[in-house]
């Protein structure tokens, strides 16, 4: 039996939905359409989507929550995150605004990740400006190029797009923290599900905007880092080591178990972490850390031990000509 | 399912951008079958959800389906595709204990007994393994292939792709999953060259 064949076996056994549970579906899908085509613009972008993933799994806490270091890679210290979020707002306040790409020009992000458990694999992402096409590169493999037809109405923004969404939000912290908290567009959870916390949201949201590949003017990424100051449970660690193996300052949200019960154990106690780590100078954004504290249950077996953290760090933004390897 | 009677998917697609109410049949003709897949991705809980939002997404987007395209299942599953993407974590990890503990949430998530457990072949446990540590990309086009049934050409389609890179990255995910099953089958890389 070749190795596709032993594929089509594996879960072949998972059912067709009943006609009953169909239907139910079938009016959901259905009967949405009117209120789609009302309010037609109710979604996200695609790129905010996959930070969205990591973000959305960040973790929070407040009582139960473990000591910043638990693992031998950690060694951080806890310090004022008010303090911190102002002084990187001061700084980034004074970097020279990013030129604008020409539409024909490419936007260029090489980044590493570990997955836990497996070894470092470095991406590199190539985004034309006009978002019409991308290209992208694993390891030491071809660089693939693709035509890309953005759809607005199914979570993409072209990199062009997403930066006139960002010139367009207010650079005053509690309009912007008002904003992000009341944006539909960038809702987490289905329709139907209790909406998220107007916090958890916020931080989300303003995190995203960290992660994004386009230039974040000066005068905004200084409200981004005064508008997380202003959400209570937010936490920043010095020292938290990137994928790089860079220490920054990591920041991270924990508004107590009452306000994400799905971020812990059934003893109560944080499950993961989840930081964005920033430069402690600059305070440009370096990549993310996800502190494994519980072992992730499956079916009572452990599925990811404590100690599996994910790690990813920038190595490299710009923009460049032509998809191309940098000489 | 569909009979010479019944107008072809680009038929319906036409008619409902006239008259909205035609897109049912768009679902009723292909919901069952991509339940079922999206289930085998990520389990029964996620399905229901994956599913409407994919023919939701899909009625936003009808007035740029191509009509010369007379089948809407590769763009279907294309829209099916990002949203099952937007799981991913949730996918992986069930491959990932799956390969560790030789358990399968996804196998047990539509069984009503609990202690109906599945227990894996040792081969299907090495499988997922590999399933687990593909790129996403290389992921998406092998099992469009394997559980969605789809073509080469269908695959290109769903995925905006050319037919030369669906062949590379289902080229590169079969090597991986070979590896993880302990060595290659020279009759299997034969063969996938015939299927082109």
């Amino acid at each position: 039996m070749d190795d596709l064949e032993l594929l089509r076996e594996l879960r072949a056994d998972v059912p067709a939905p009943s006609a009953e549970r169909l239907r139910v579906v079938r009016a959901r899908a259905l009967r949405r359409r009117a209120r789609l085509r009302a309010v037609p613009f109710l979604l996200t972008a695609a790129t905010v989507t996959v930070a969205a993933v990591l973000v959305g799994a960040v973790a929070m806490t407040g009582a139960g929550s473990p000591p910043a270091g638990p693992t031998a890679t950690l060694r951080t210290k806890t310090v004022s995150a008010q303090a911190v979020l102002q002084q990187a707002a001061w700084v980034v306040q004074r970097r020279r605004p990013a030129a604008a790409p020409r539409p024909e020009q490419w936007i260029y992000r090489k980044r590493v990740v570990r997955q836990p458990g497996g070894s470092d694999k470095v991406e590199e992402y190539w985004t034309r400006y006009d978002g019409l096409r991308q290209a992208h590169r694993q390891g030491q493999g071809p660089i693939e190029t693709r035509t890309y037809t953005p759809d607005p109405a199914d979570d993409d923004l072209t990199p062009q797009e997403f930066a006139a969404k960002l010139a367009a939000l207010p650079t005053d912290p509690r309009k912007l923290l008002a904003q992000v908290k009341a944006d539909p567009l960038w809702a987490a959870e289905p329709e139907g599900r209790p909406a998220e916390p107007a916090d958890v949201r916020a931080f989300r949201v303003l995190s995203v905007y960290l992660d994004q590949e386009v230039p974040l003017p000066p005068e905004l990424h200084a409200a981004i880092f005064r508008a997380m100051a202003e959400i209570p449970g937010v936490r920043v660690d010095a020292g938290v080591r990137d994928a790089a193996g860079r220490a920054g300052i990591g920041i991270a949200y924990e508004p107590g178990p009452a306000a994400c019960p799905r971020c812990y154990n059934g003893r109560g106690l944080l499950i993961e972490r989840s930081y964005i780590i920033l430069d402690p100078t600059t305070y440009a954004y370096l990549g993310r850390h996800v502190v494994q504290f519980q072992d992730y249950i499956v079916d009572g077996e452990v599925a990811v031990p404590r100690g599996a953290d994910y790690l990813s760090a920038e190595l490299a933004r710009g923009i460049v000509d032509r998809p191309a390897l940098p000489r | 399912m569909i009979t010479d009677n019944e107008p072809d998917d680009a038929e319906v697609i036409d008619r409902a951008l006239r008259d909205p109410s035609a897109f049912s049949a768009l679902f009723d003709r292909h919901a069952s079958a991509l339940h079922r897949y999206v289930a085998r991705r990520l389990g029964d809980s996620l399905a229901d959800d994956v599913v409407a939002e994919t023919f939701m997404a899909a009625f936003r987007r009808l007035k740029r389906y191509d009509t010369t395209h007379r089948d809407a299942r590769p763009w279907l599953y294309g829209i099916a595709a990002n949203l099952i993407g937007k799981h991913r974590r949730t996918e992986v990890r069930a491959y990932l204990a799956l390969s560790r503990i030789g358990t399968d949430e996804v196998a047990e998530s539509h069984t009503d007994r609990v202690e109906a457990r599945v227990s894996a072949s040792s081969a299907h446990r090495e499988l997922a393994g590999a399933l687990a540590v593909l790129s996403p990309e290389d992921r998406e086009v092998l099992l469009m292939i394997a559980w969605a049934d789809l073509s080469y050409e269908e695959v290109s389609r769903a995925l905006g792709i050319p037919i030369g890179t669906v062949r590379s990255r289902l080229h590169r995910a079969r090597r991986k999953t070979r590896e993880a099953l302990g060595g290659s089958d020279p009759s299997a890389v034969e063969e996938e060259a015939a299927r082109g």
